[in-house]
């Protein structure tokens, strides 16, 4: 099976691209606006929704819950066709729908606005100027509306395989290049593709019910799911929602089994082999357990060699379907250590979870920086087959990048009890900031009559810009000080 | 300019009220991500503190929380610099602008005993200002519900298709945007946060909703911006005499502790519940700086209300401020003791199960 996503601009021929190039391949073709129809009549309100996109909120008004509802249940449709059927799907952000999901080929069609003008005028029988200002209008509100559902700039390379200007390409020639790139055994699906996009329908069914039911709609969750098994994690302050969930899902005939966890923030402990013995692992699930996280895991195949992060082991079969041999060999290794954390995360009440992530960083990259609800990153087990001093290299550079492209901490497992520890020398610095803190207090107070007269004397210059230099040196070293004393104190009670 | 004896005596009840209000601002500042000069300011007004020094300390409190703040959004890479320094461009007018009109206000009325014409445009800005917030803030959360099919046509919304040349890309917020779009948030952000220290409350919204900023960016950015356009705000008013440091290092006695409390109360509170919160307490900020207004218009001779009157309202709206501050707060750390009780009780139970 195989899925291509289109993305397009407005008029320039995406849809008979689209219809072509499924015909061709032989594909079944759908377009947003079957998508849409469907959700319609599960309900969704999808007017109020574009305008909520065209037409940024009020000041306070919140309509995540509505957001979250609509990208699940369009995510469900699209996977339930997906698992059924080659397709191609032609929307607004089809290929930030099936994110983290491998072998997608997602084509992003453009033209430049010479043709999109020649193409909406022989259309309507607009001016020139007419044409400009209403393909203006229309490529706005799609950007708003890919931003207000995604939180991404739709126009940004990197979430497509290919770029196509069907403006000076042509349509029968832009055809013939999508399929015969649609028709790369890279771009067919593998045991790996179709089980991530079971997870991820199921993961999508699940908070669309969610989001839906009147028992649990006010709450904000995250949902994964691997294997039939749901995970659903939400903050302390949607605990009455959270202890909904078991019953609301219980309709799901596909679940076996719910899990829910109640967190102040989630964490990904990010590895290619689990083991729940391991000393990183302990420790992060005994720092989980103090600061009520979710840890979810994330599992990433073996790197094949050290020169990139890139690659993963791939292999063809003889029989020309691609299956990604060394993977699936991977991860079925692997199940059994990740279950066995899952089941100590779970006794210790911070599961978040697990995902199986079939490609390299980078792409987990693009999958995560979507994600704002992750704390912190914990690299665990990974390039455990290099030497010693390339995994360490390795790890590095993997480190660097995670901290570069994620909004989040990113910290080695081996290093987190020194991240969070308190030590001998931050009890001394607490100390210091203490005393400093102090000191400065009680100067001010002392010389409070002093200090007063010598801010108001306004006899020359040099009480000015005195003043200036005492106010931008105290008052920032005194927050410092203060601050991180404060800070300190707090986290021993586990209230940073 | 200002005189020595502007500057009020701290006893230890001045001090202690001060590091109040310190904790209720930054309580409320964790709360709700943004602001708590909207309490410090005019609670420092209610202690006897003239207006524009008020602003001026509460401007200088700000730089170095700002400080502090970034600095912990910077390490998790929330903080888009490059959007921040081009909002600074017109911010620091905004700011200069703002620290003028304060000043010569100031000026105008030093002869006699106080600022009462800073004082009393400091307090009709708080109003309107803080009306325009507080309003809408209560009636979205009276009508929680109700809302969410309502047409909307905002402000903010035509704000958002300004795309005038030259359009600059923001790499960590991921966004695009037109310089004139941001020359004017930051002007208004930069005014706001000069004449009464609450621009966070426009910088924010007006990153998330019309630029399309991720609010933890917003949040990040604003500090960021916070930290240069309060560095500005102090050196102004520090150059003409309006900062108190004494002040500002009591507000921080309260404040550092109080911000940890309001995040973690953030956390804990149904989101309904914030809205609701925050919305009273700034409404309250609203009728207590109302309340004062009378006073000001008497002393300026506008209008005729008798000693004993105009002690009534000085000590209502003190009353007013205070209390609403006091039950807030308790409102909100009643919430973080539970949470934080359930949690340890959660981990012991499982703890002991796994035993």
């Amino acid at each position: 099976m195989a899925v291509i996503t289109i993305s397009r601009q407005t008029f320039i021929g995406g849809q008979e691209l689209g219809e072509q190039v499924a015909k061709r391949l032989g594909y079944r073709y759908y377009t947003r606006e079957d998508l849409i129809a469907e959700a319609a009549r599960k309900g969704l309100p999808i007017s109020m929704l574009e305008e909520a996109a065209s037409k940024p909120p009020g000041l306070i008004e919140d309509i995540q819950g509505e957001r979250d509802r609509y990208v699940a249940c369009i995510t469900m449709l699209l996977c339930e066709k997906a698992l059924k059927e080659n397709i191609v799907y032609n929307g607004h952000a089809g290929h930030m729908l099936l994110l983290g999901i491998p072998n997608i080929l997602r084509i992003n069609v453009i033209a430049d606005m010479e043709y999109r003008v020649r193409s909406i005028r022989k259309r309507f029988g607009y001016s020139r100027m007419e044409a400009r200002k209403y393909i203006k209008k229309i490529d706005e509100e799609r950007e708003h509306w890919v931003r207000f559902l995604y939180l991404v700039d739709w126009h940004n390379p990197i979430y497509y395989d290919i770029s196509i200007n069907i403006g000076r390409m042509g349509l029968e020639r832009a055809t013939d290049t999508v399929c015969k790139m649609g028709m790369q055994s890279e771009y067919q699906f593998t045991d790996c593709t179709v089980h991530s996009l079971r997870n991820l329908y199921l993961a999508s069914k699940a908070h669309f019910v969610l989001a839906s039911d009147e028992r649990t709609r006010e709450g904000r969750f995250t949902v994964n799911a691997d294997d039939n098994v749901v995970q659903v994690t939400s903050q302390p302050r949607f605990a009455d929602c959270l202890k909904q969930v078991p019953e609301v899902l219980a309709g799901i005939e596909e679940i076996r089994e719910v899990y829910t966890t109640e967190a102040f923030d989630t964490v990904l402990y990010v590895g290619e082999r689990f083991d729940p013995r391991s000393s990183g692992f302990s420790t992060t699930v005994a720092m989980a357990r103090e600061r009520q996280w979710a840890v979810e895991l994330v599992s990433l195949p073996a790197a094949a060699n050290d020169e990139e992060l890139l690659h993963v082991c791939k292999e063809i079969k003889q029989d020309g379907q691609n299956t990604d041999v060394a993977v699936e060999k991977h991860f079925k290794e692997q199940d059994v250590g990740i279950h066995l954390c899952l089941e100590v995360l779970r006794k210790a009440g911070c599961s978040g979870g697990s995902n199986h992530f079939y490609d390299a960083p980078r792409a987990l990259i693009r999958a995560l920086q979507r994600r704002v609800d992750c704390k912190l990153l914990i690299i665990g087990a990974l390039f455990m087959e290099k030497p010693l001093i390339i995994r360490k290299r390795m790890r590095a550079e993997l480190k660097k990048l995670f901290t570069e492209h994620l909004r989040c901490a990113v910290v080695e497992a081996d290093e987190l009890e020194e991240f969070f520890a308190v030590k001998g020398y931050h009890i001394l610095q607490t100390v210091i900031w203490f005393l400093l803190s102090v000191g400065i207090l009680f100067g001010v107070h002392e010389f409070q009559t002093e200090i007063a007269s010598f801010f108001t004397n306004d006899t020359d210059m040099y009480h000015h810009f005195l003043a200036i230099v005492i106010v931008l040196v105290i008052t920032p070293l005194f927050a410092y000080c203060y601050g991180s004393f404060t800070q300190q104190v707090l986290r021993w009670f586990n209230l940073d | 300019m200002t005189g020595f004896e502007s500057f009020i005596d701290i006893d230890v009840y001045a001090a202690l009220d001060v590091i109040f209000l310190g904790f209720v601002g930054g309580v409320l500042s964790g709360f709700i991500g943004t602001g708590g000069a909207f309490f410090m300011t005019p609670g420092m007004m209610n202690l006897g503190v003239p207006g524009v020094i008020a602003v001026g300390s509460n401007i200088t409190h700000k730089f170095g929380k700002a400080i502090m703040g970034a600095k912990r959004h910077g390490e998790l890479g929330h903080v888009d610099k490059k959007l921040g320094l081009y909002m600074l461009i017109t911010a620091v007018i905004g700011v200069r602008l703002a620290v003028w009109i304060n000043k010569e206000l100031a000026m105008k009325t030093s002869v006699g005993e106080d600022n009462v014409v800073g004082d009393l445009y400091i307090s009709v800005l708080y109003v309107v200002v803080l009306s325009f917030i507080s309003i809408p803030m209560l009636i979205d959360a009276l009508n929680f519900e109700k809302k969410k099919n309502r047409s909307r046509r905002s402000i903010a919304g035509l704000l958002a298709k300004i795309r005038l040349r030259p359009l600059i890309y923001f790499k960590t917020a991921d966004v695009t945007l037109s310089f004139w779009l941001i020359a004017i948030i930051g002007l208004l952000t930069g005014f706001l946060a000069g004449s009464i220290g609450v621009g966070g409350f426009l910088g924010v919204p007006a990153m998330i909703y019309i630029f399309g900023v991720p609010t933890a960016v917003a949040a990040g950015t604003e500090l960021f911006l916070a930290i240069f356009m309060g560095a500005w705000g102090a050196v102004n008013y520090a150059w003409s005499g309006y900062v108190d440091l004494r002040l500002v290092f009591l507000l921080y006695l309260g404040s550092m502790t109080g911000i940890y409390v309001g995040v973690y109360g953030m956390r804990v509170v149904k989101e309904r519940m914030i809205r609701m919160i925050t919305g009273i307490i700034i409404a309250i900020c609203v009728v207590s700086r109302a309340v004062s207004i009378p006073v000001y218009l008497t002393r300026m001779e506008y209008l005729h209300l008798s000693p004993h009157t105009v002690e009534i309202l000085m000590v209502t709206s003190k009353f007013v401020l205070f209390s609403s501050g006091t039950v807030g707060v308790t409102v909100i750390l009643l919430y973080v003791v539970r949470a934080y009780r359930r949690g340890r009780a959660l981990r012991r139970l499982l703890k002991n199960n796994n035993h």
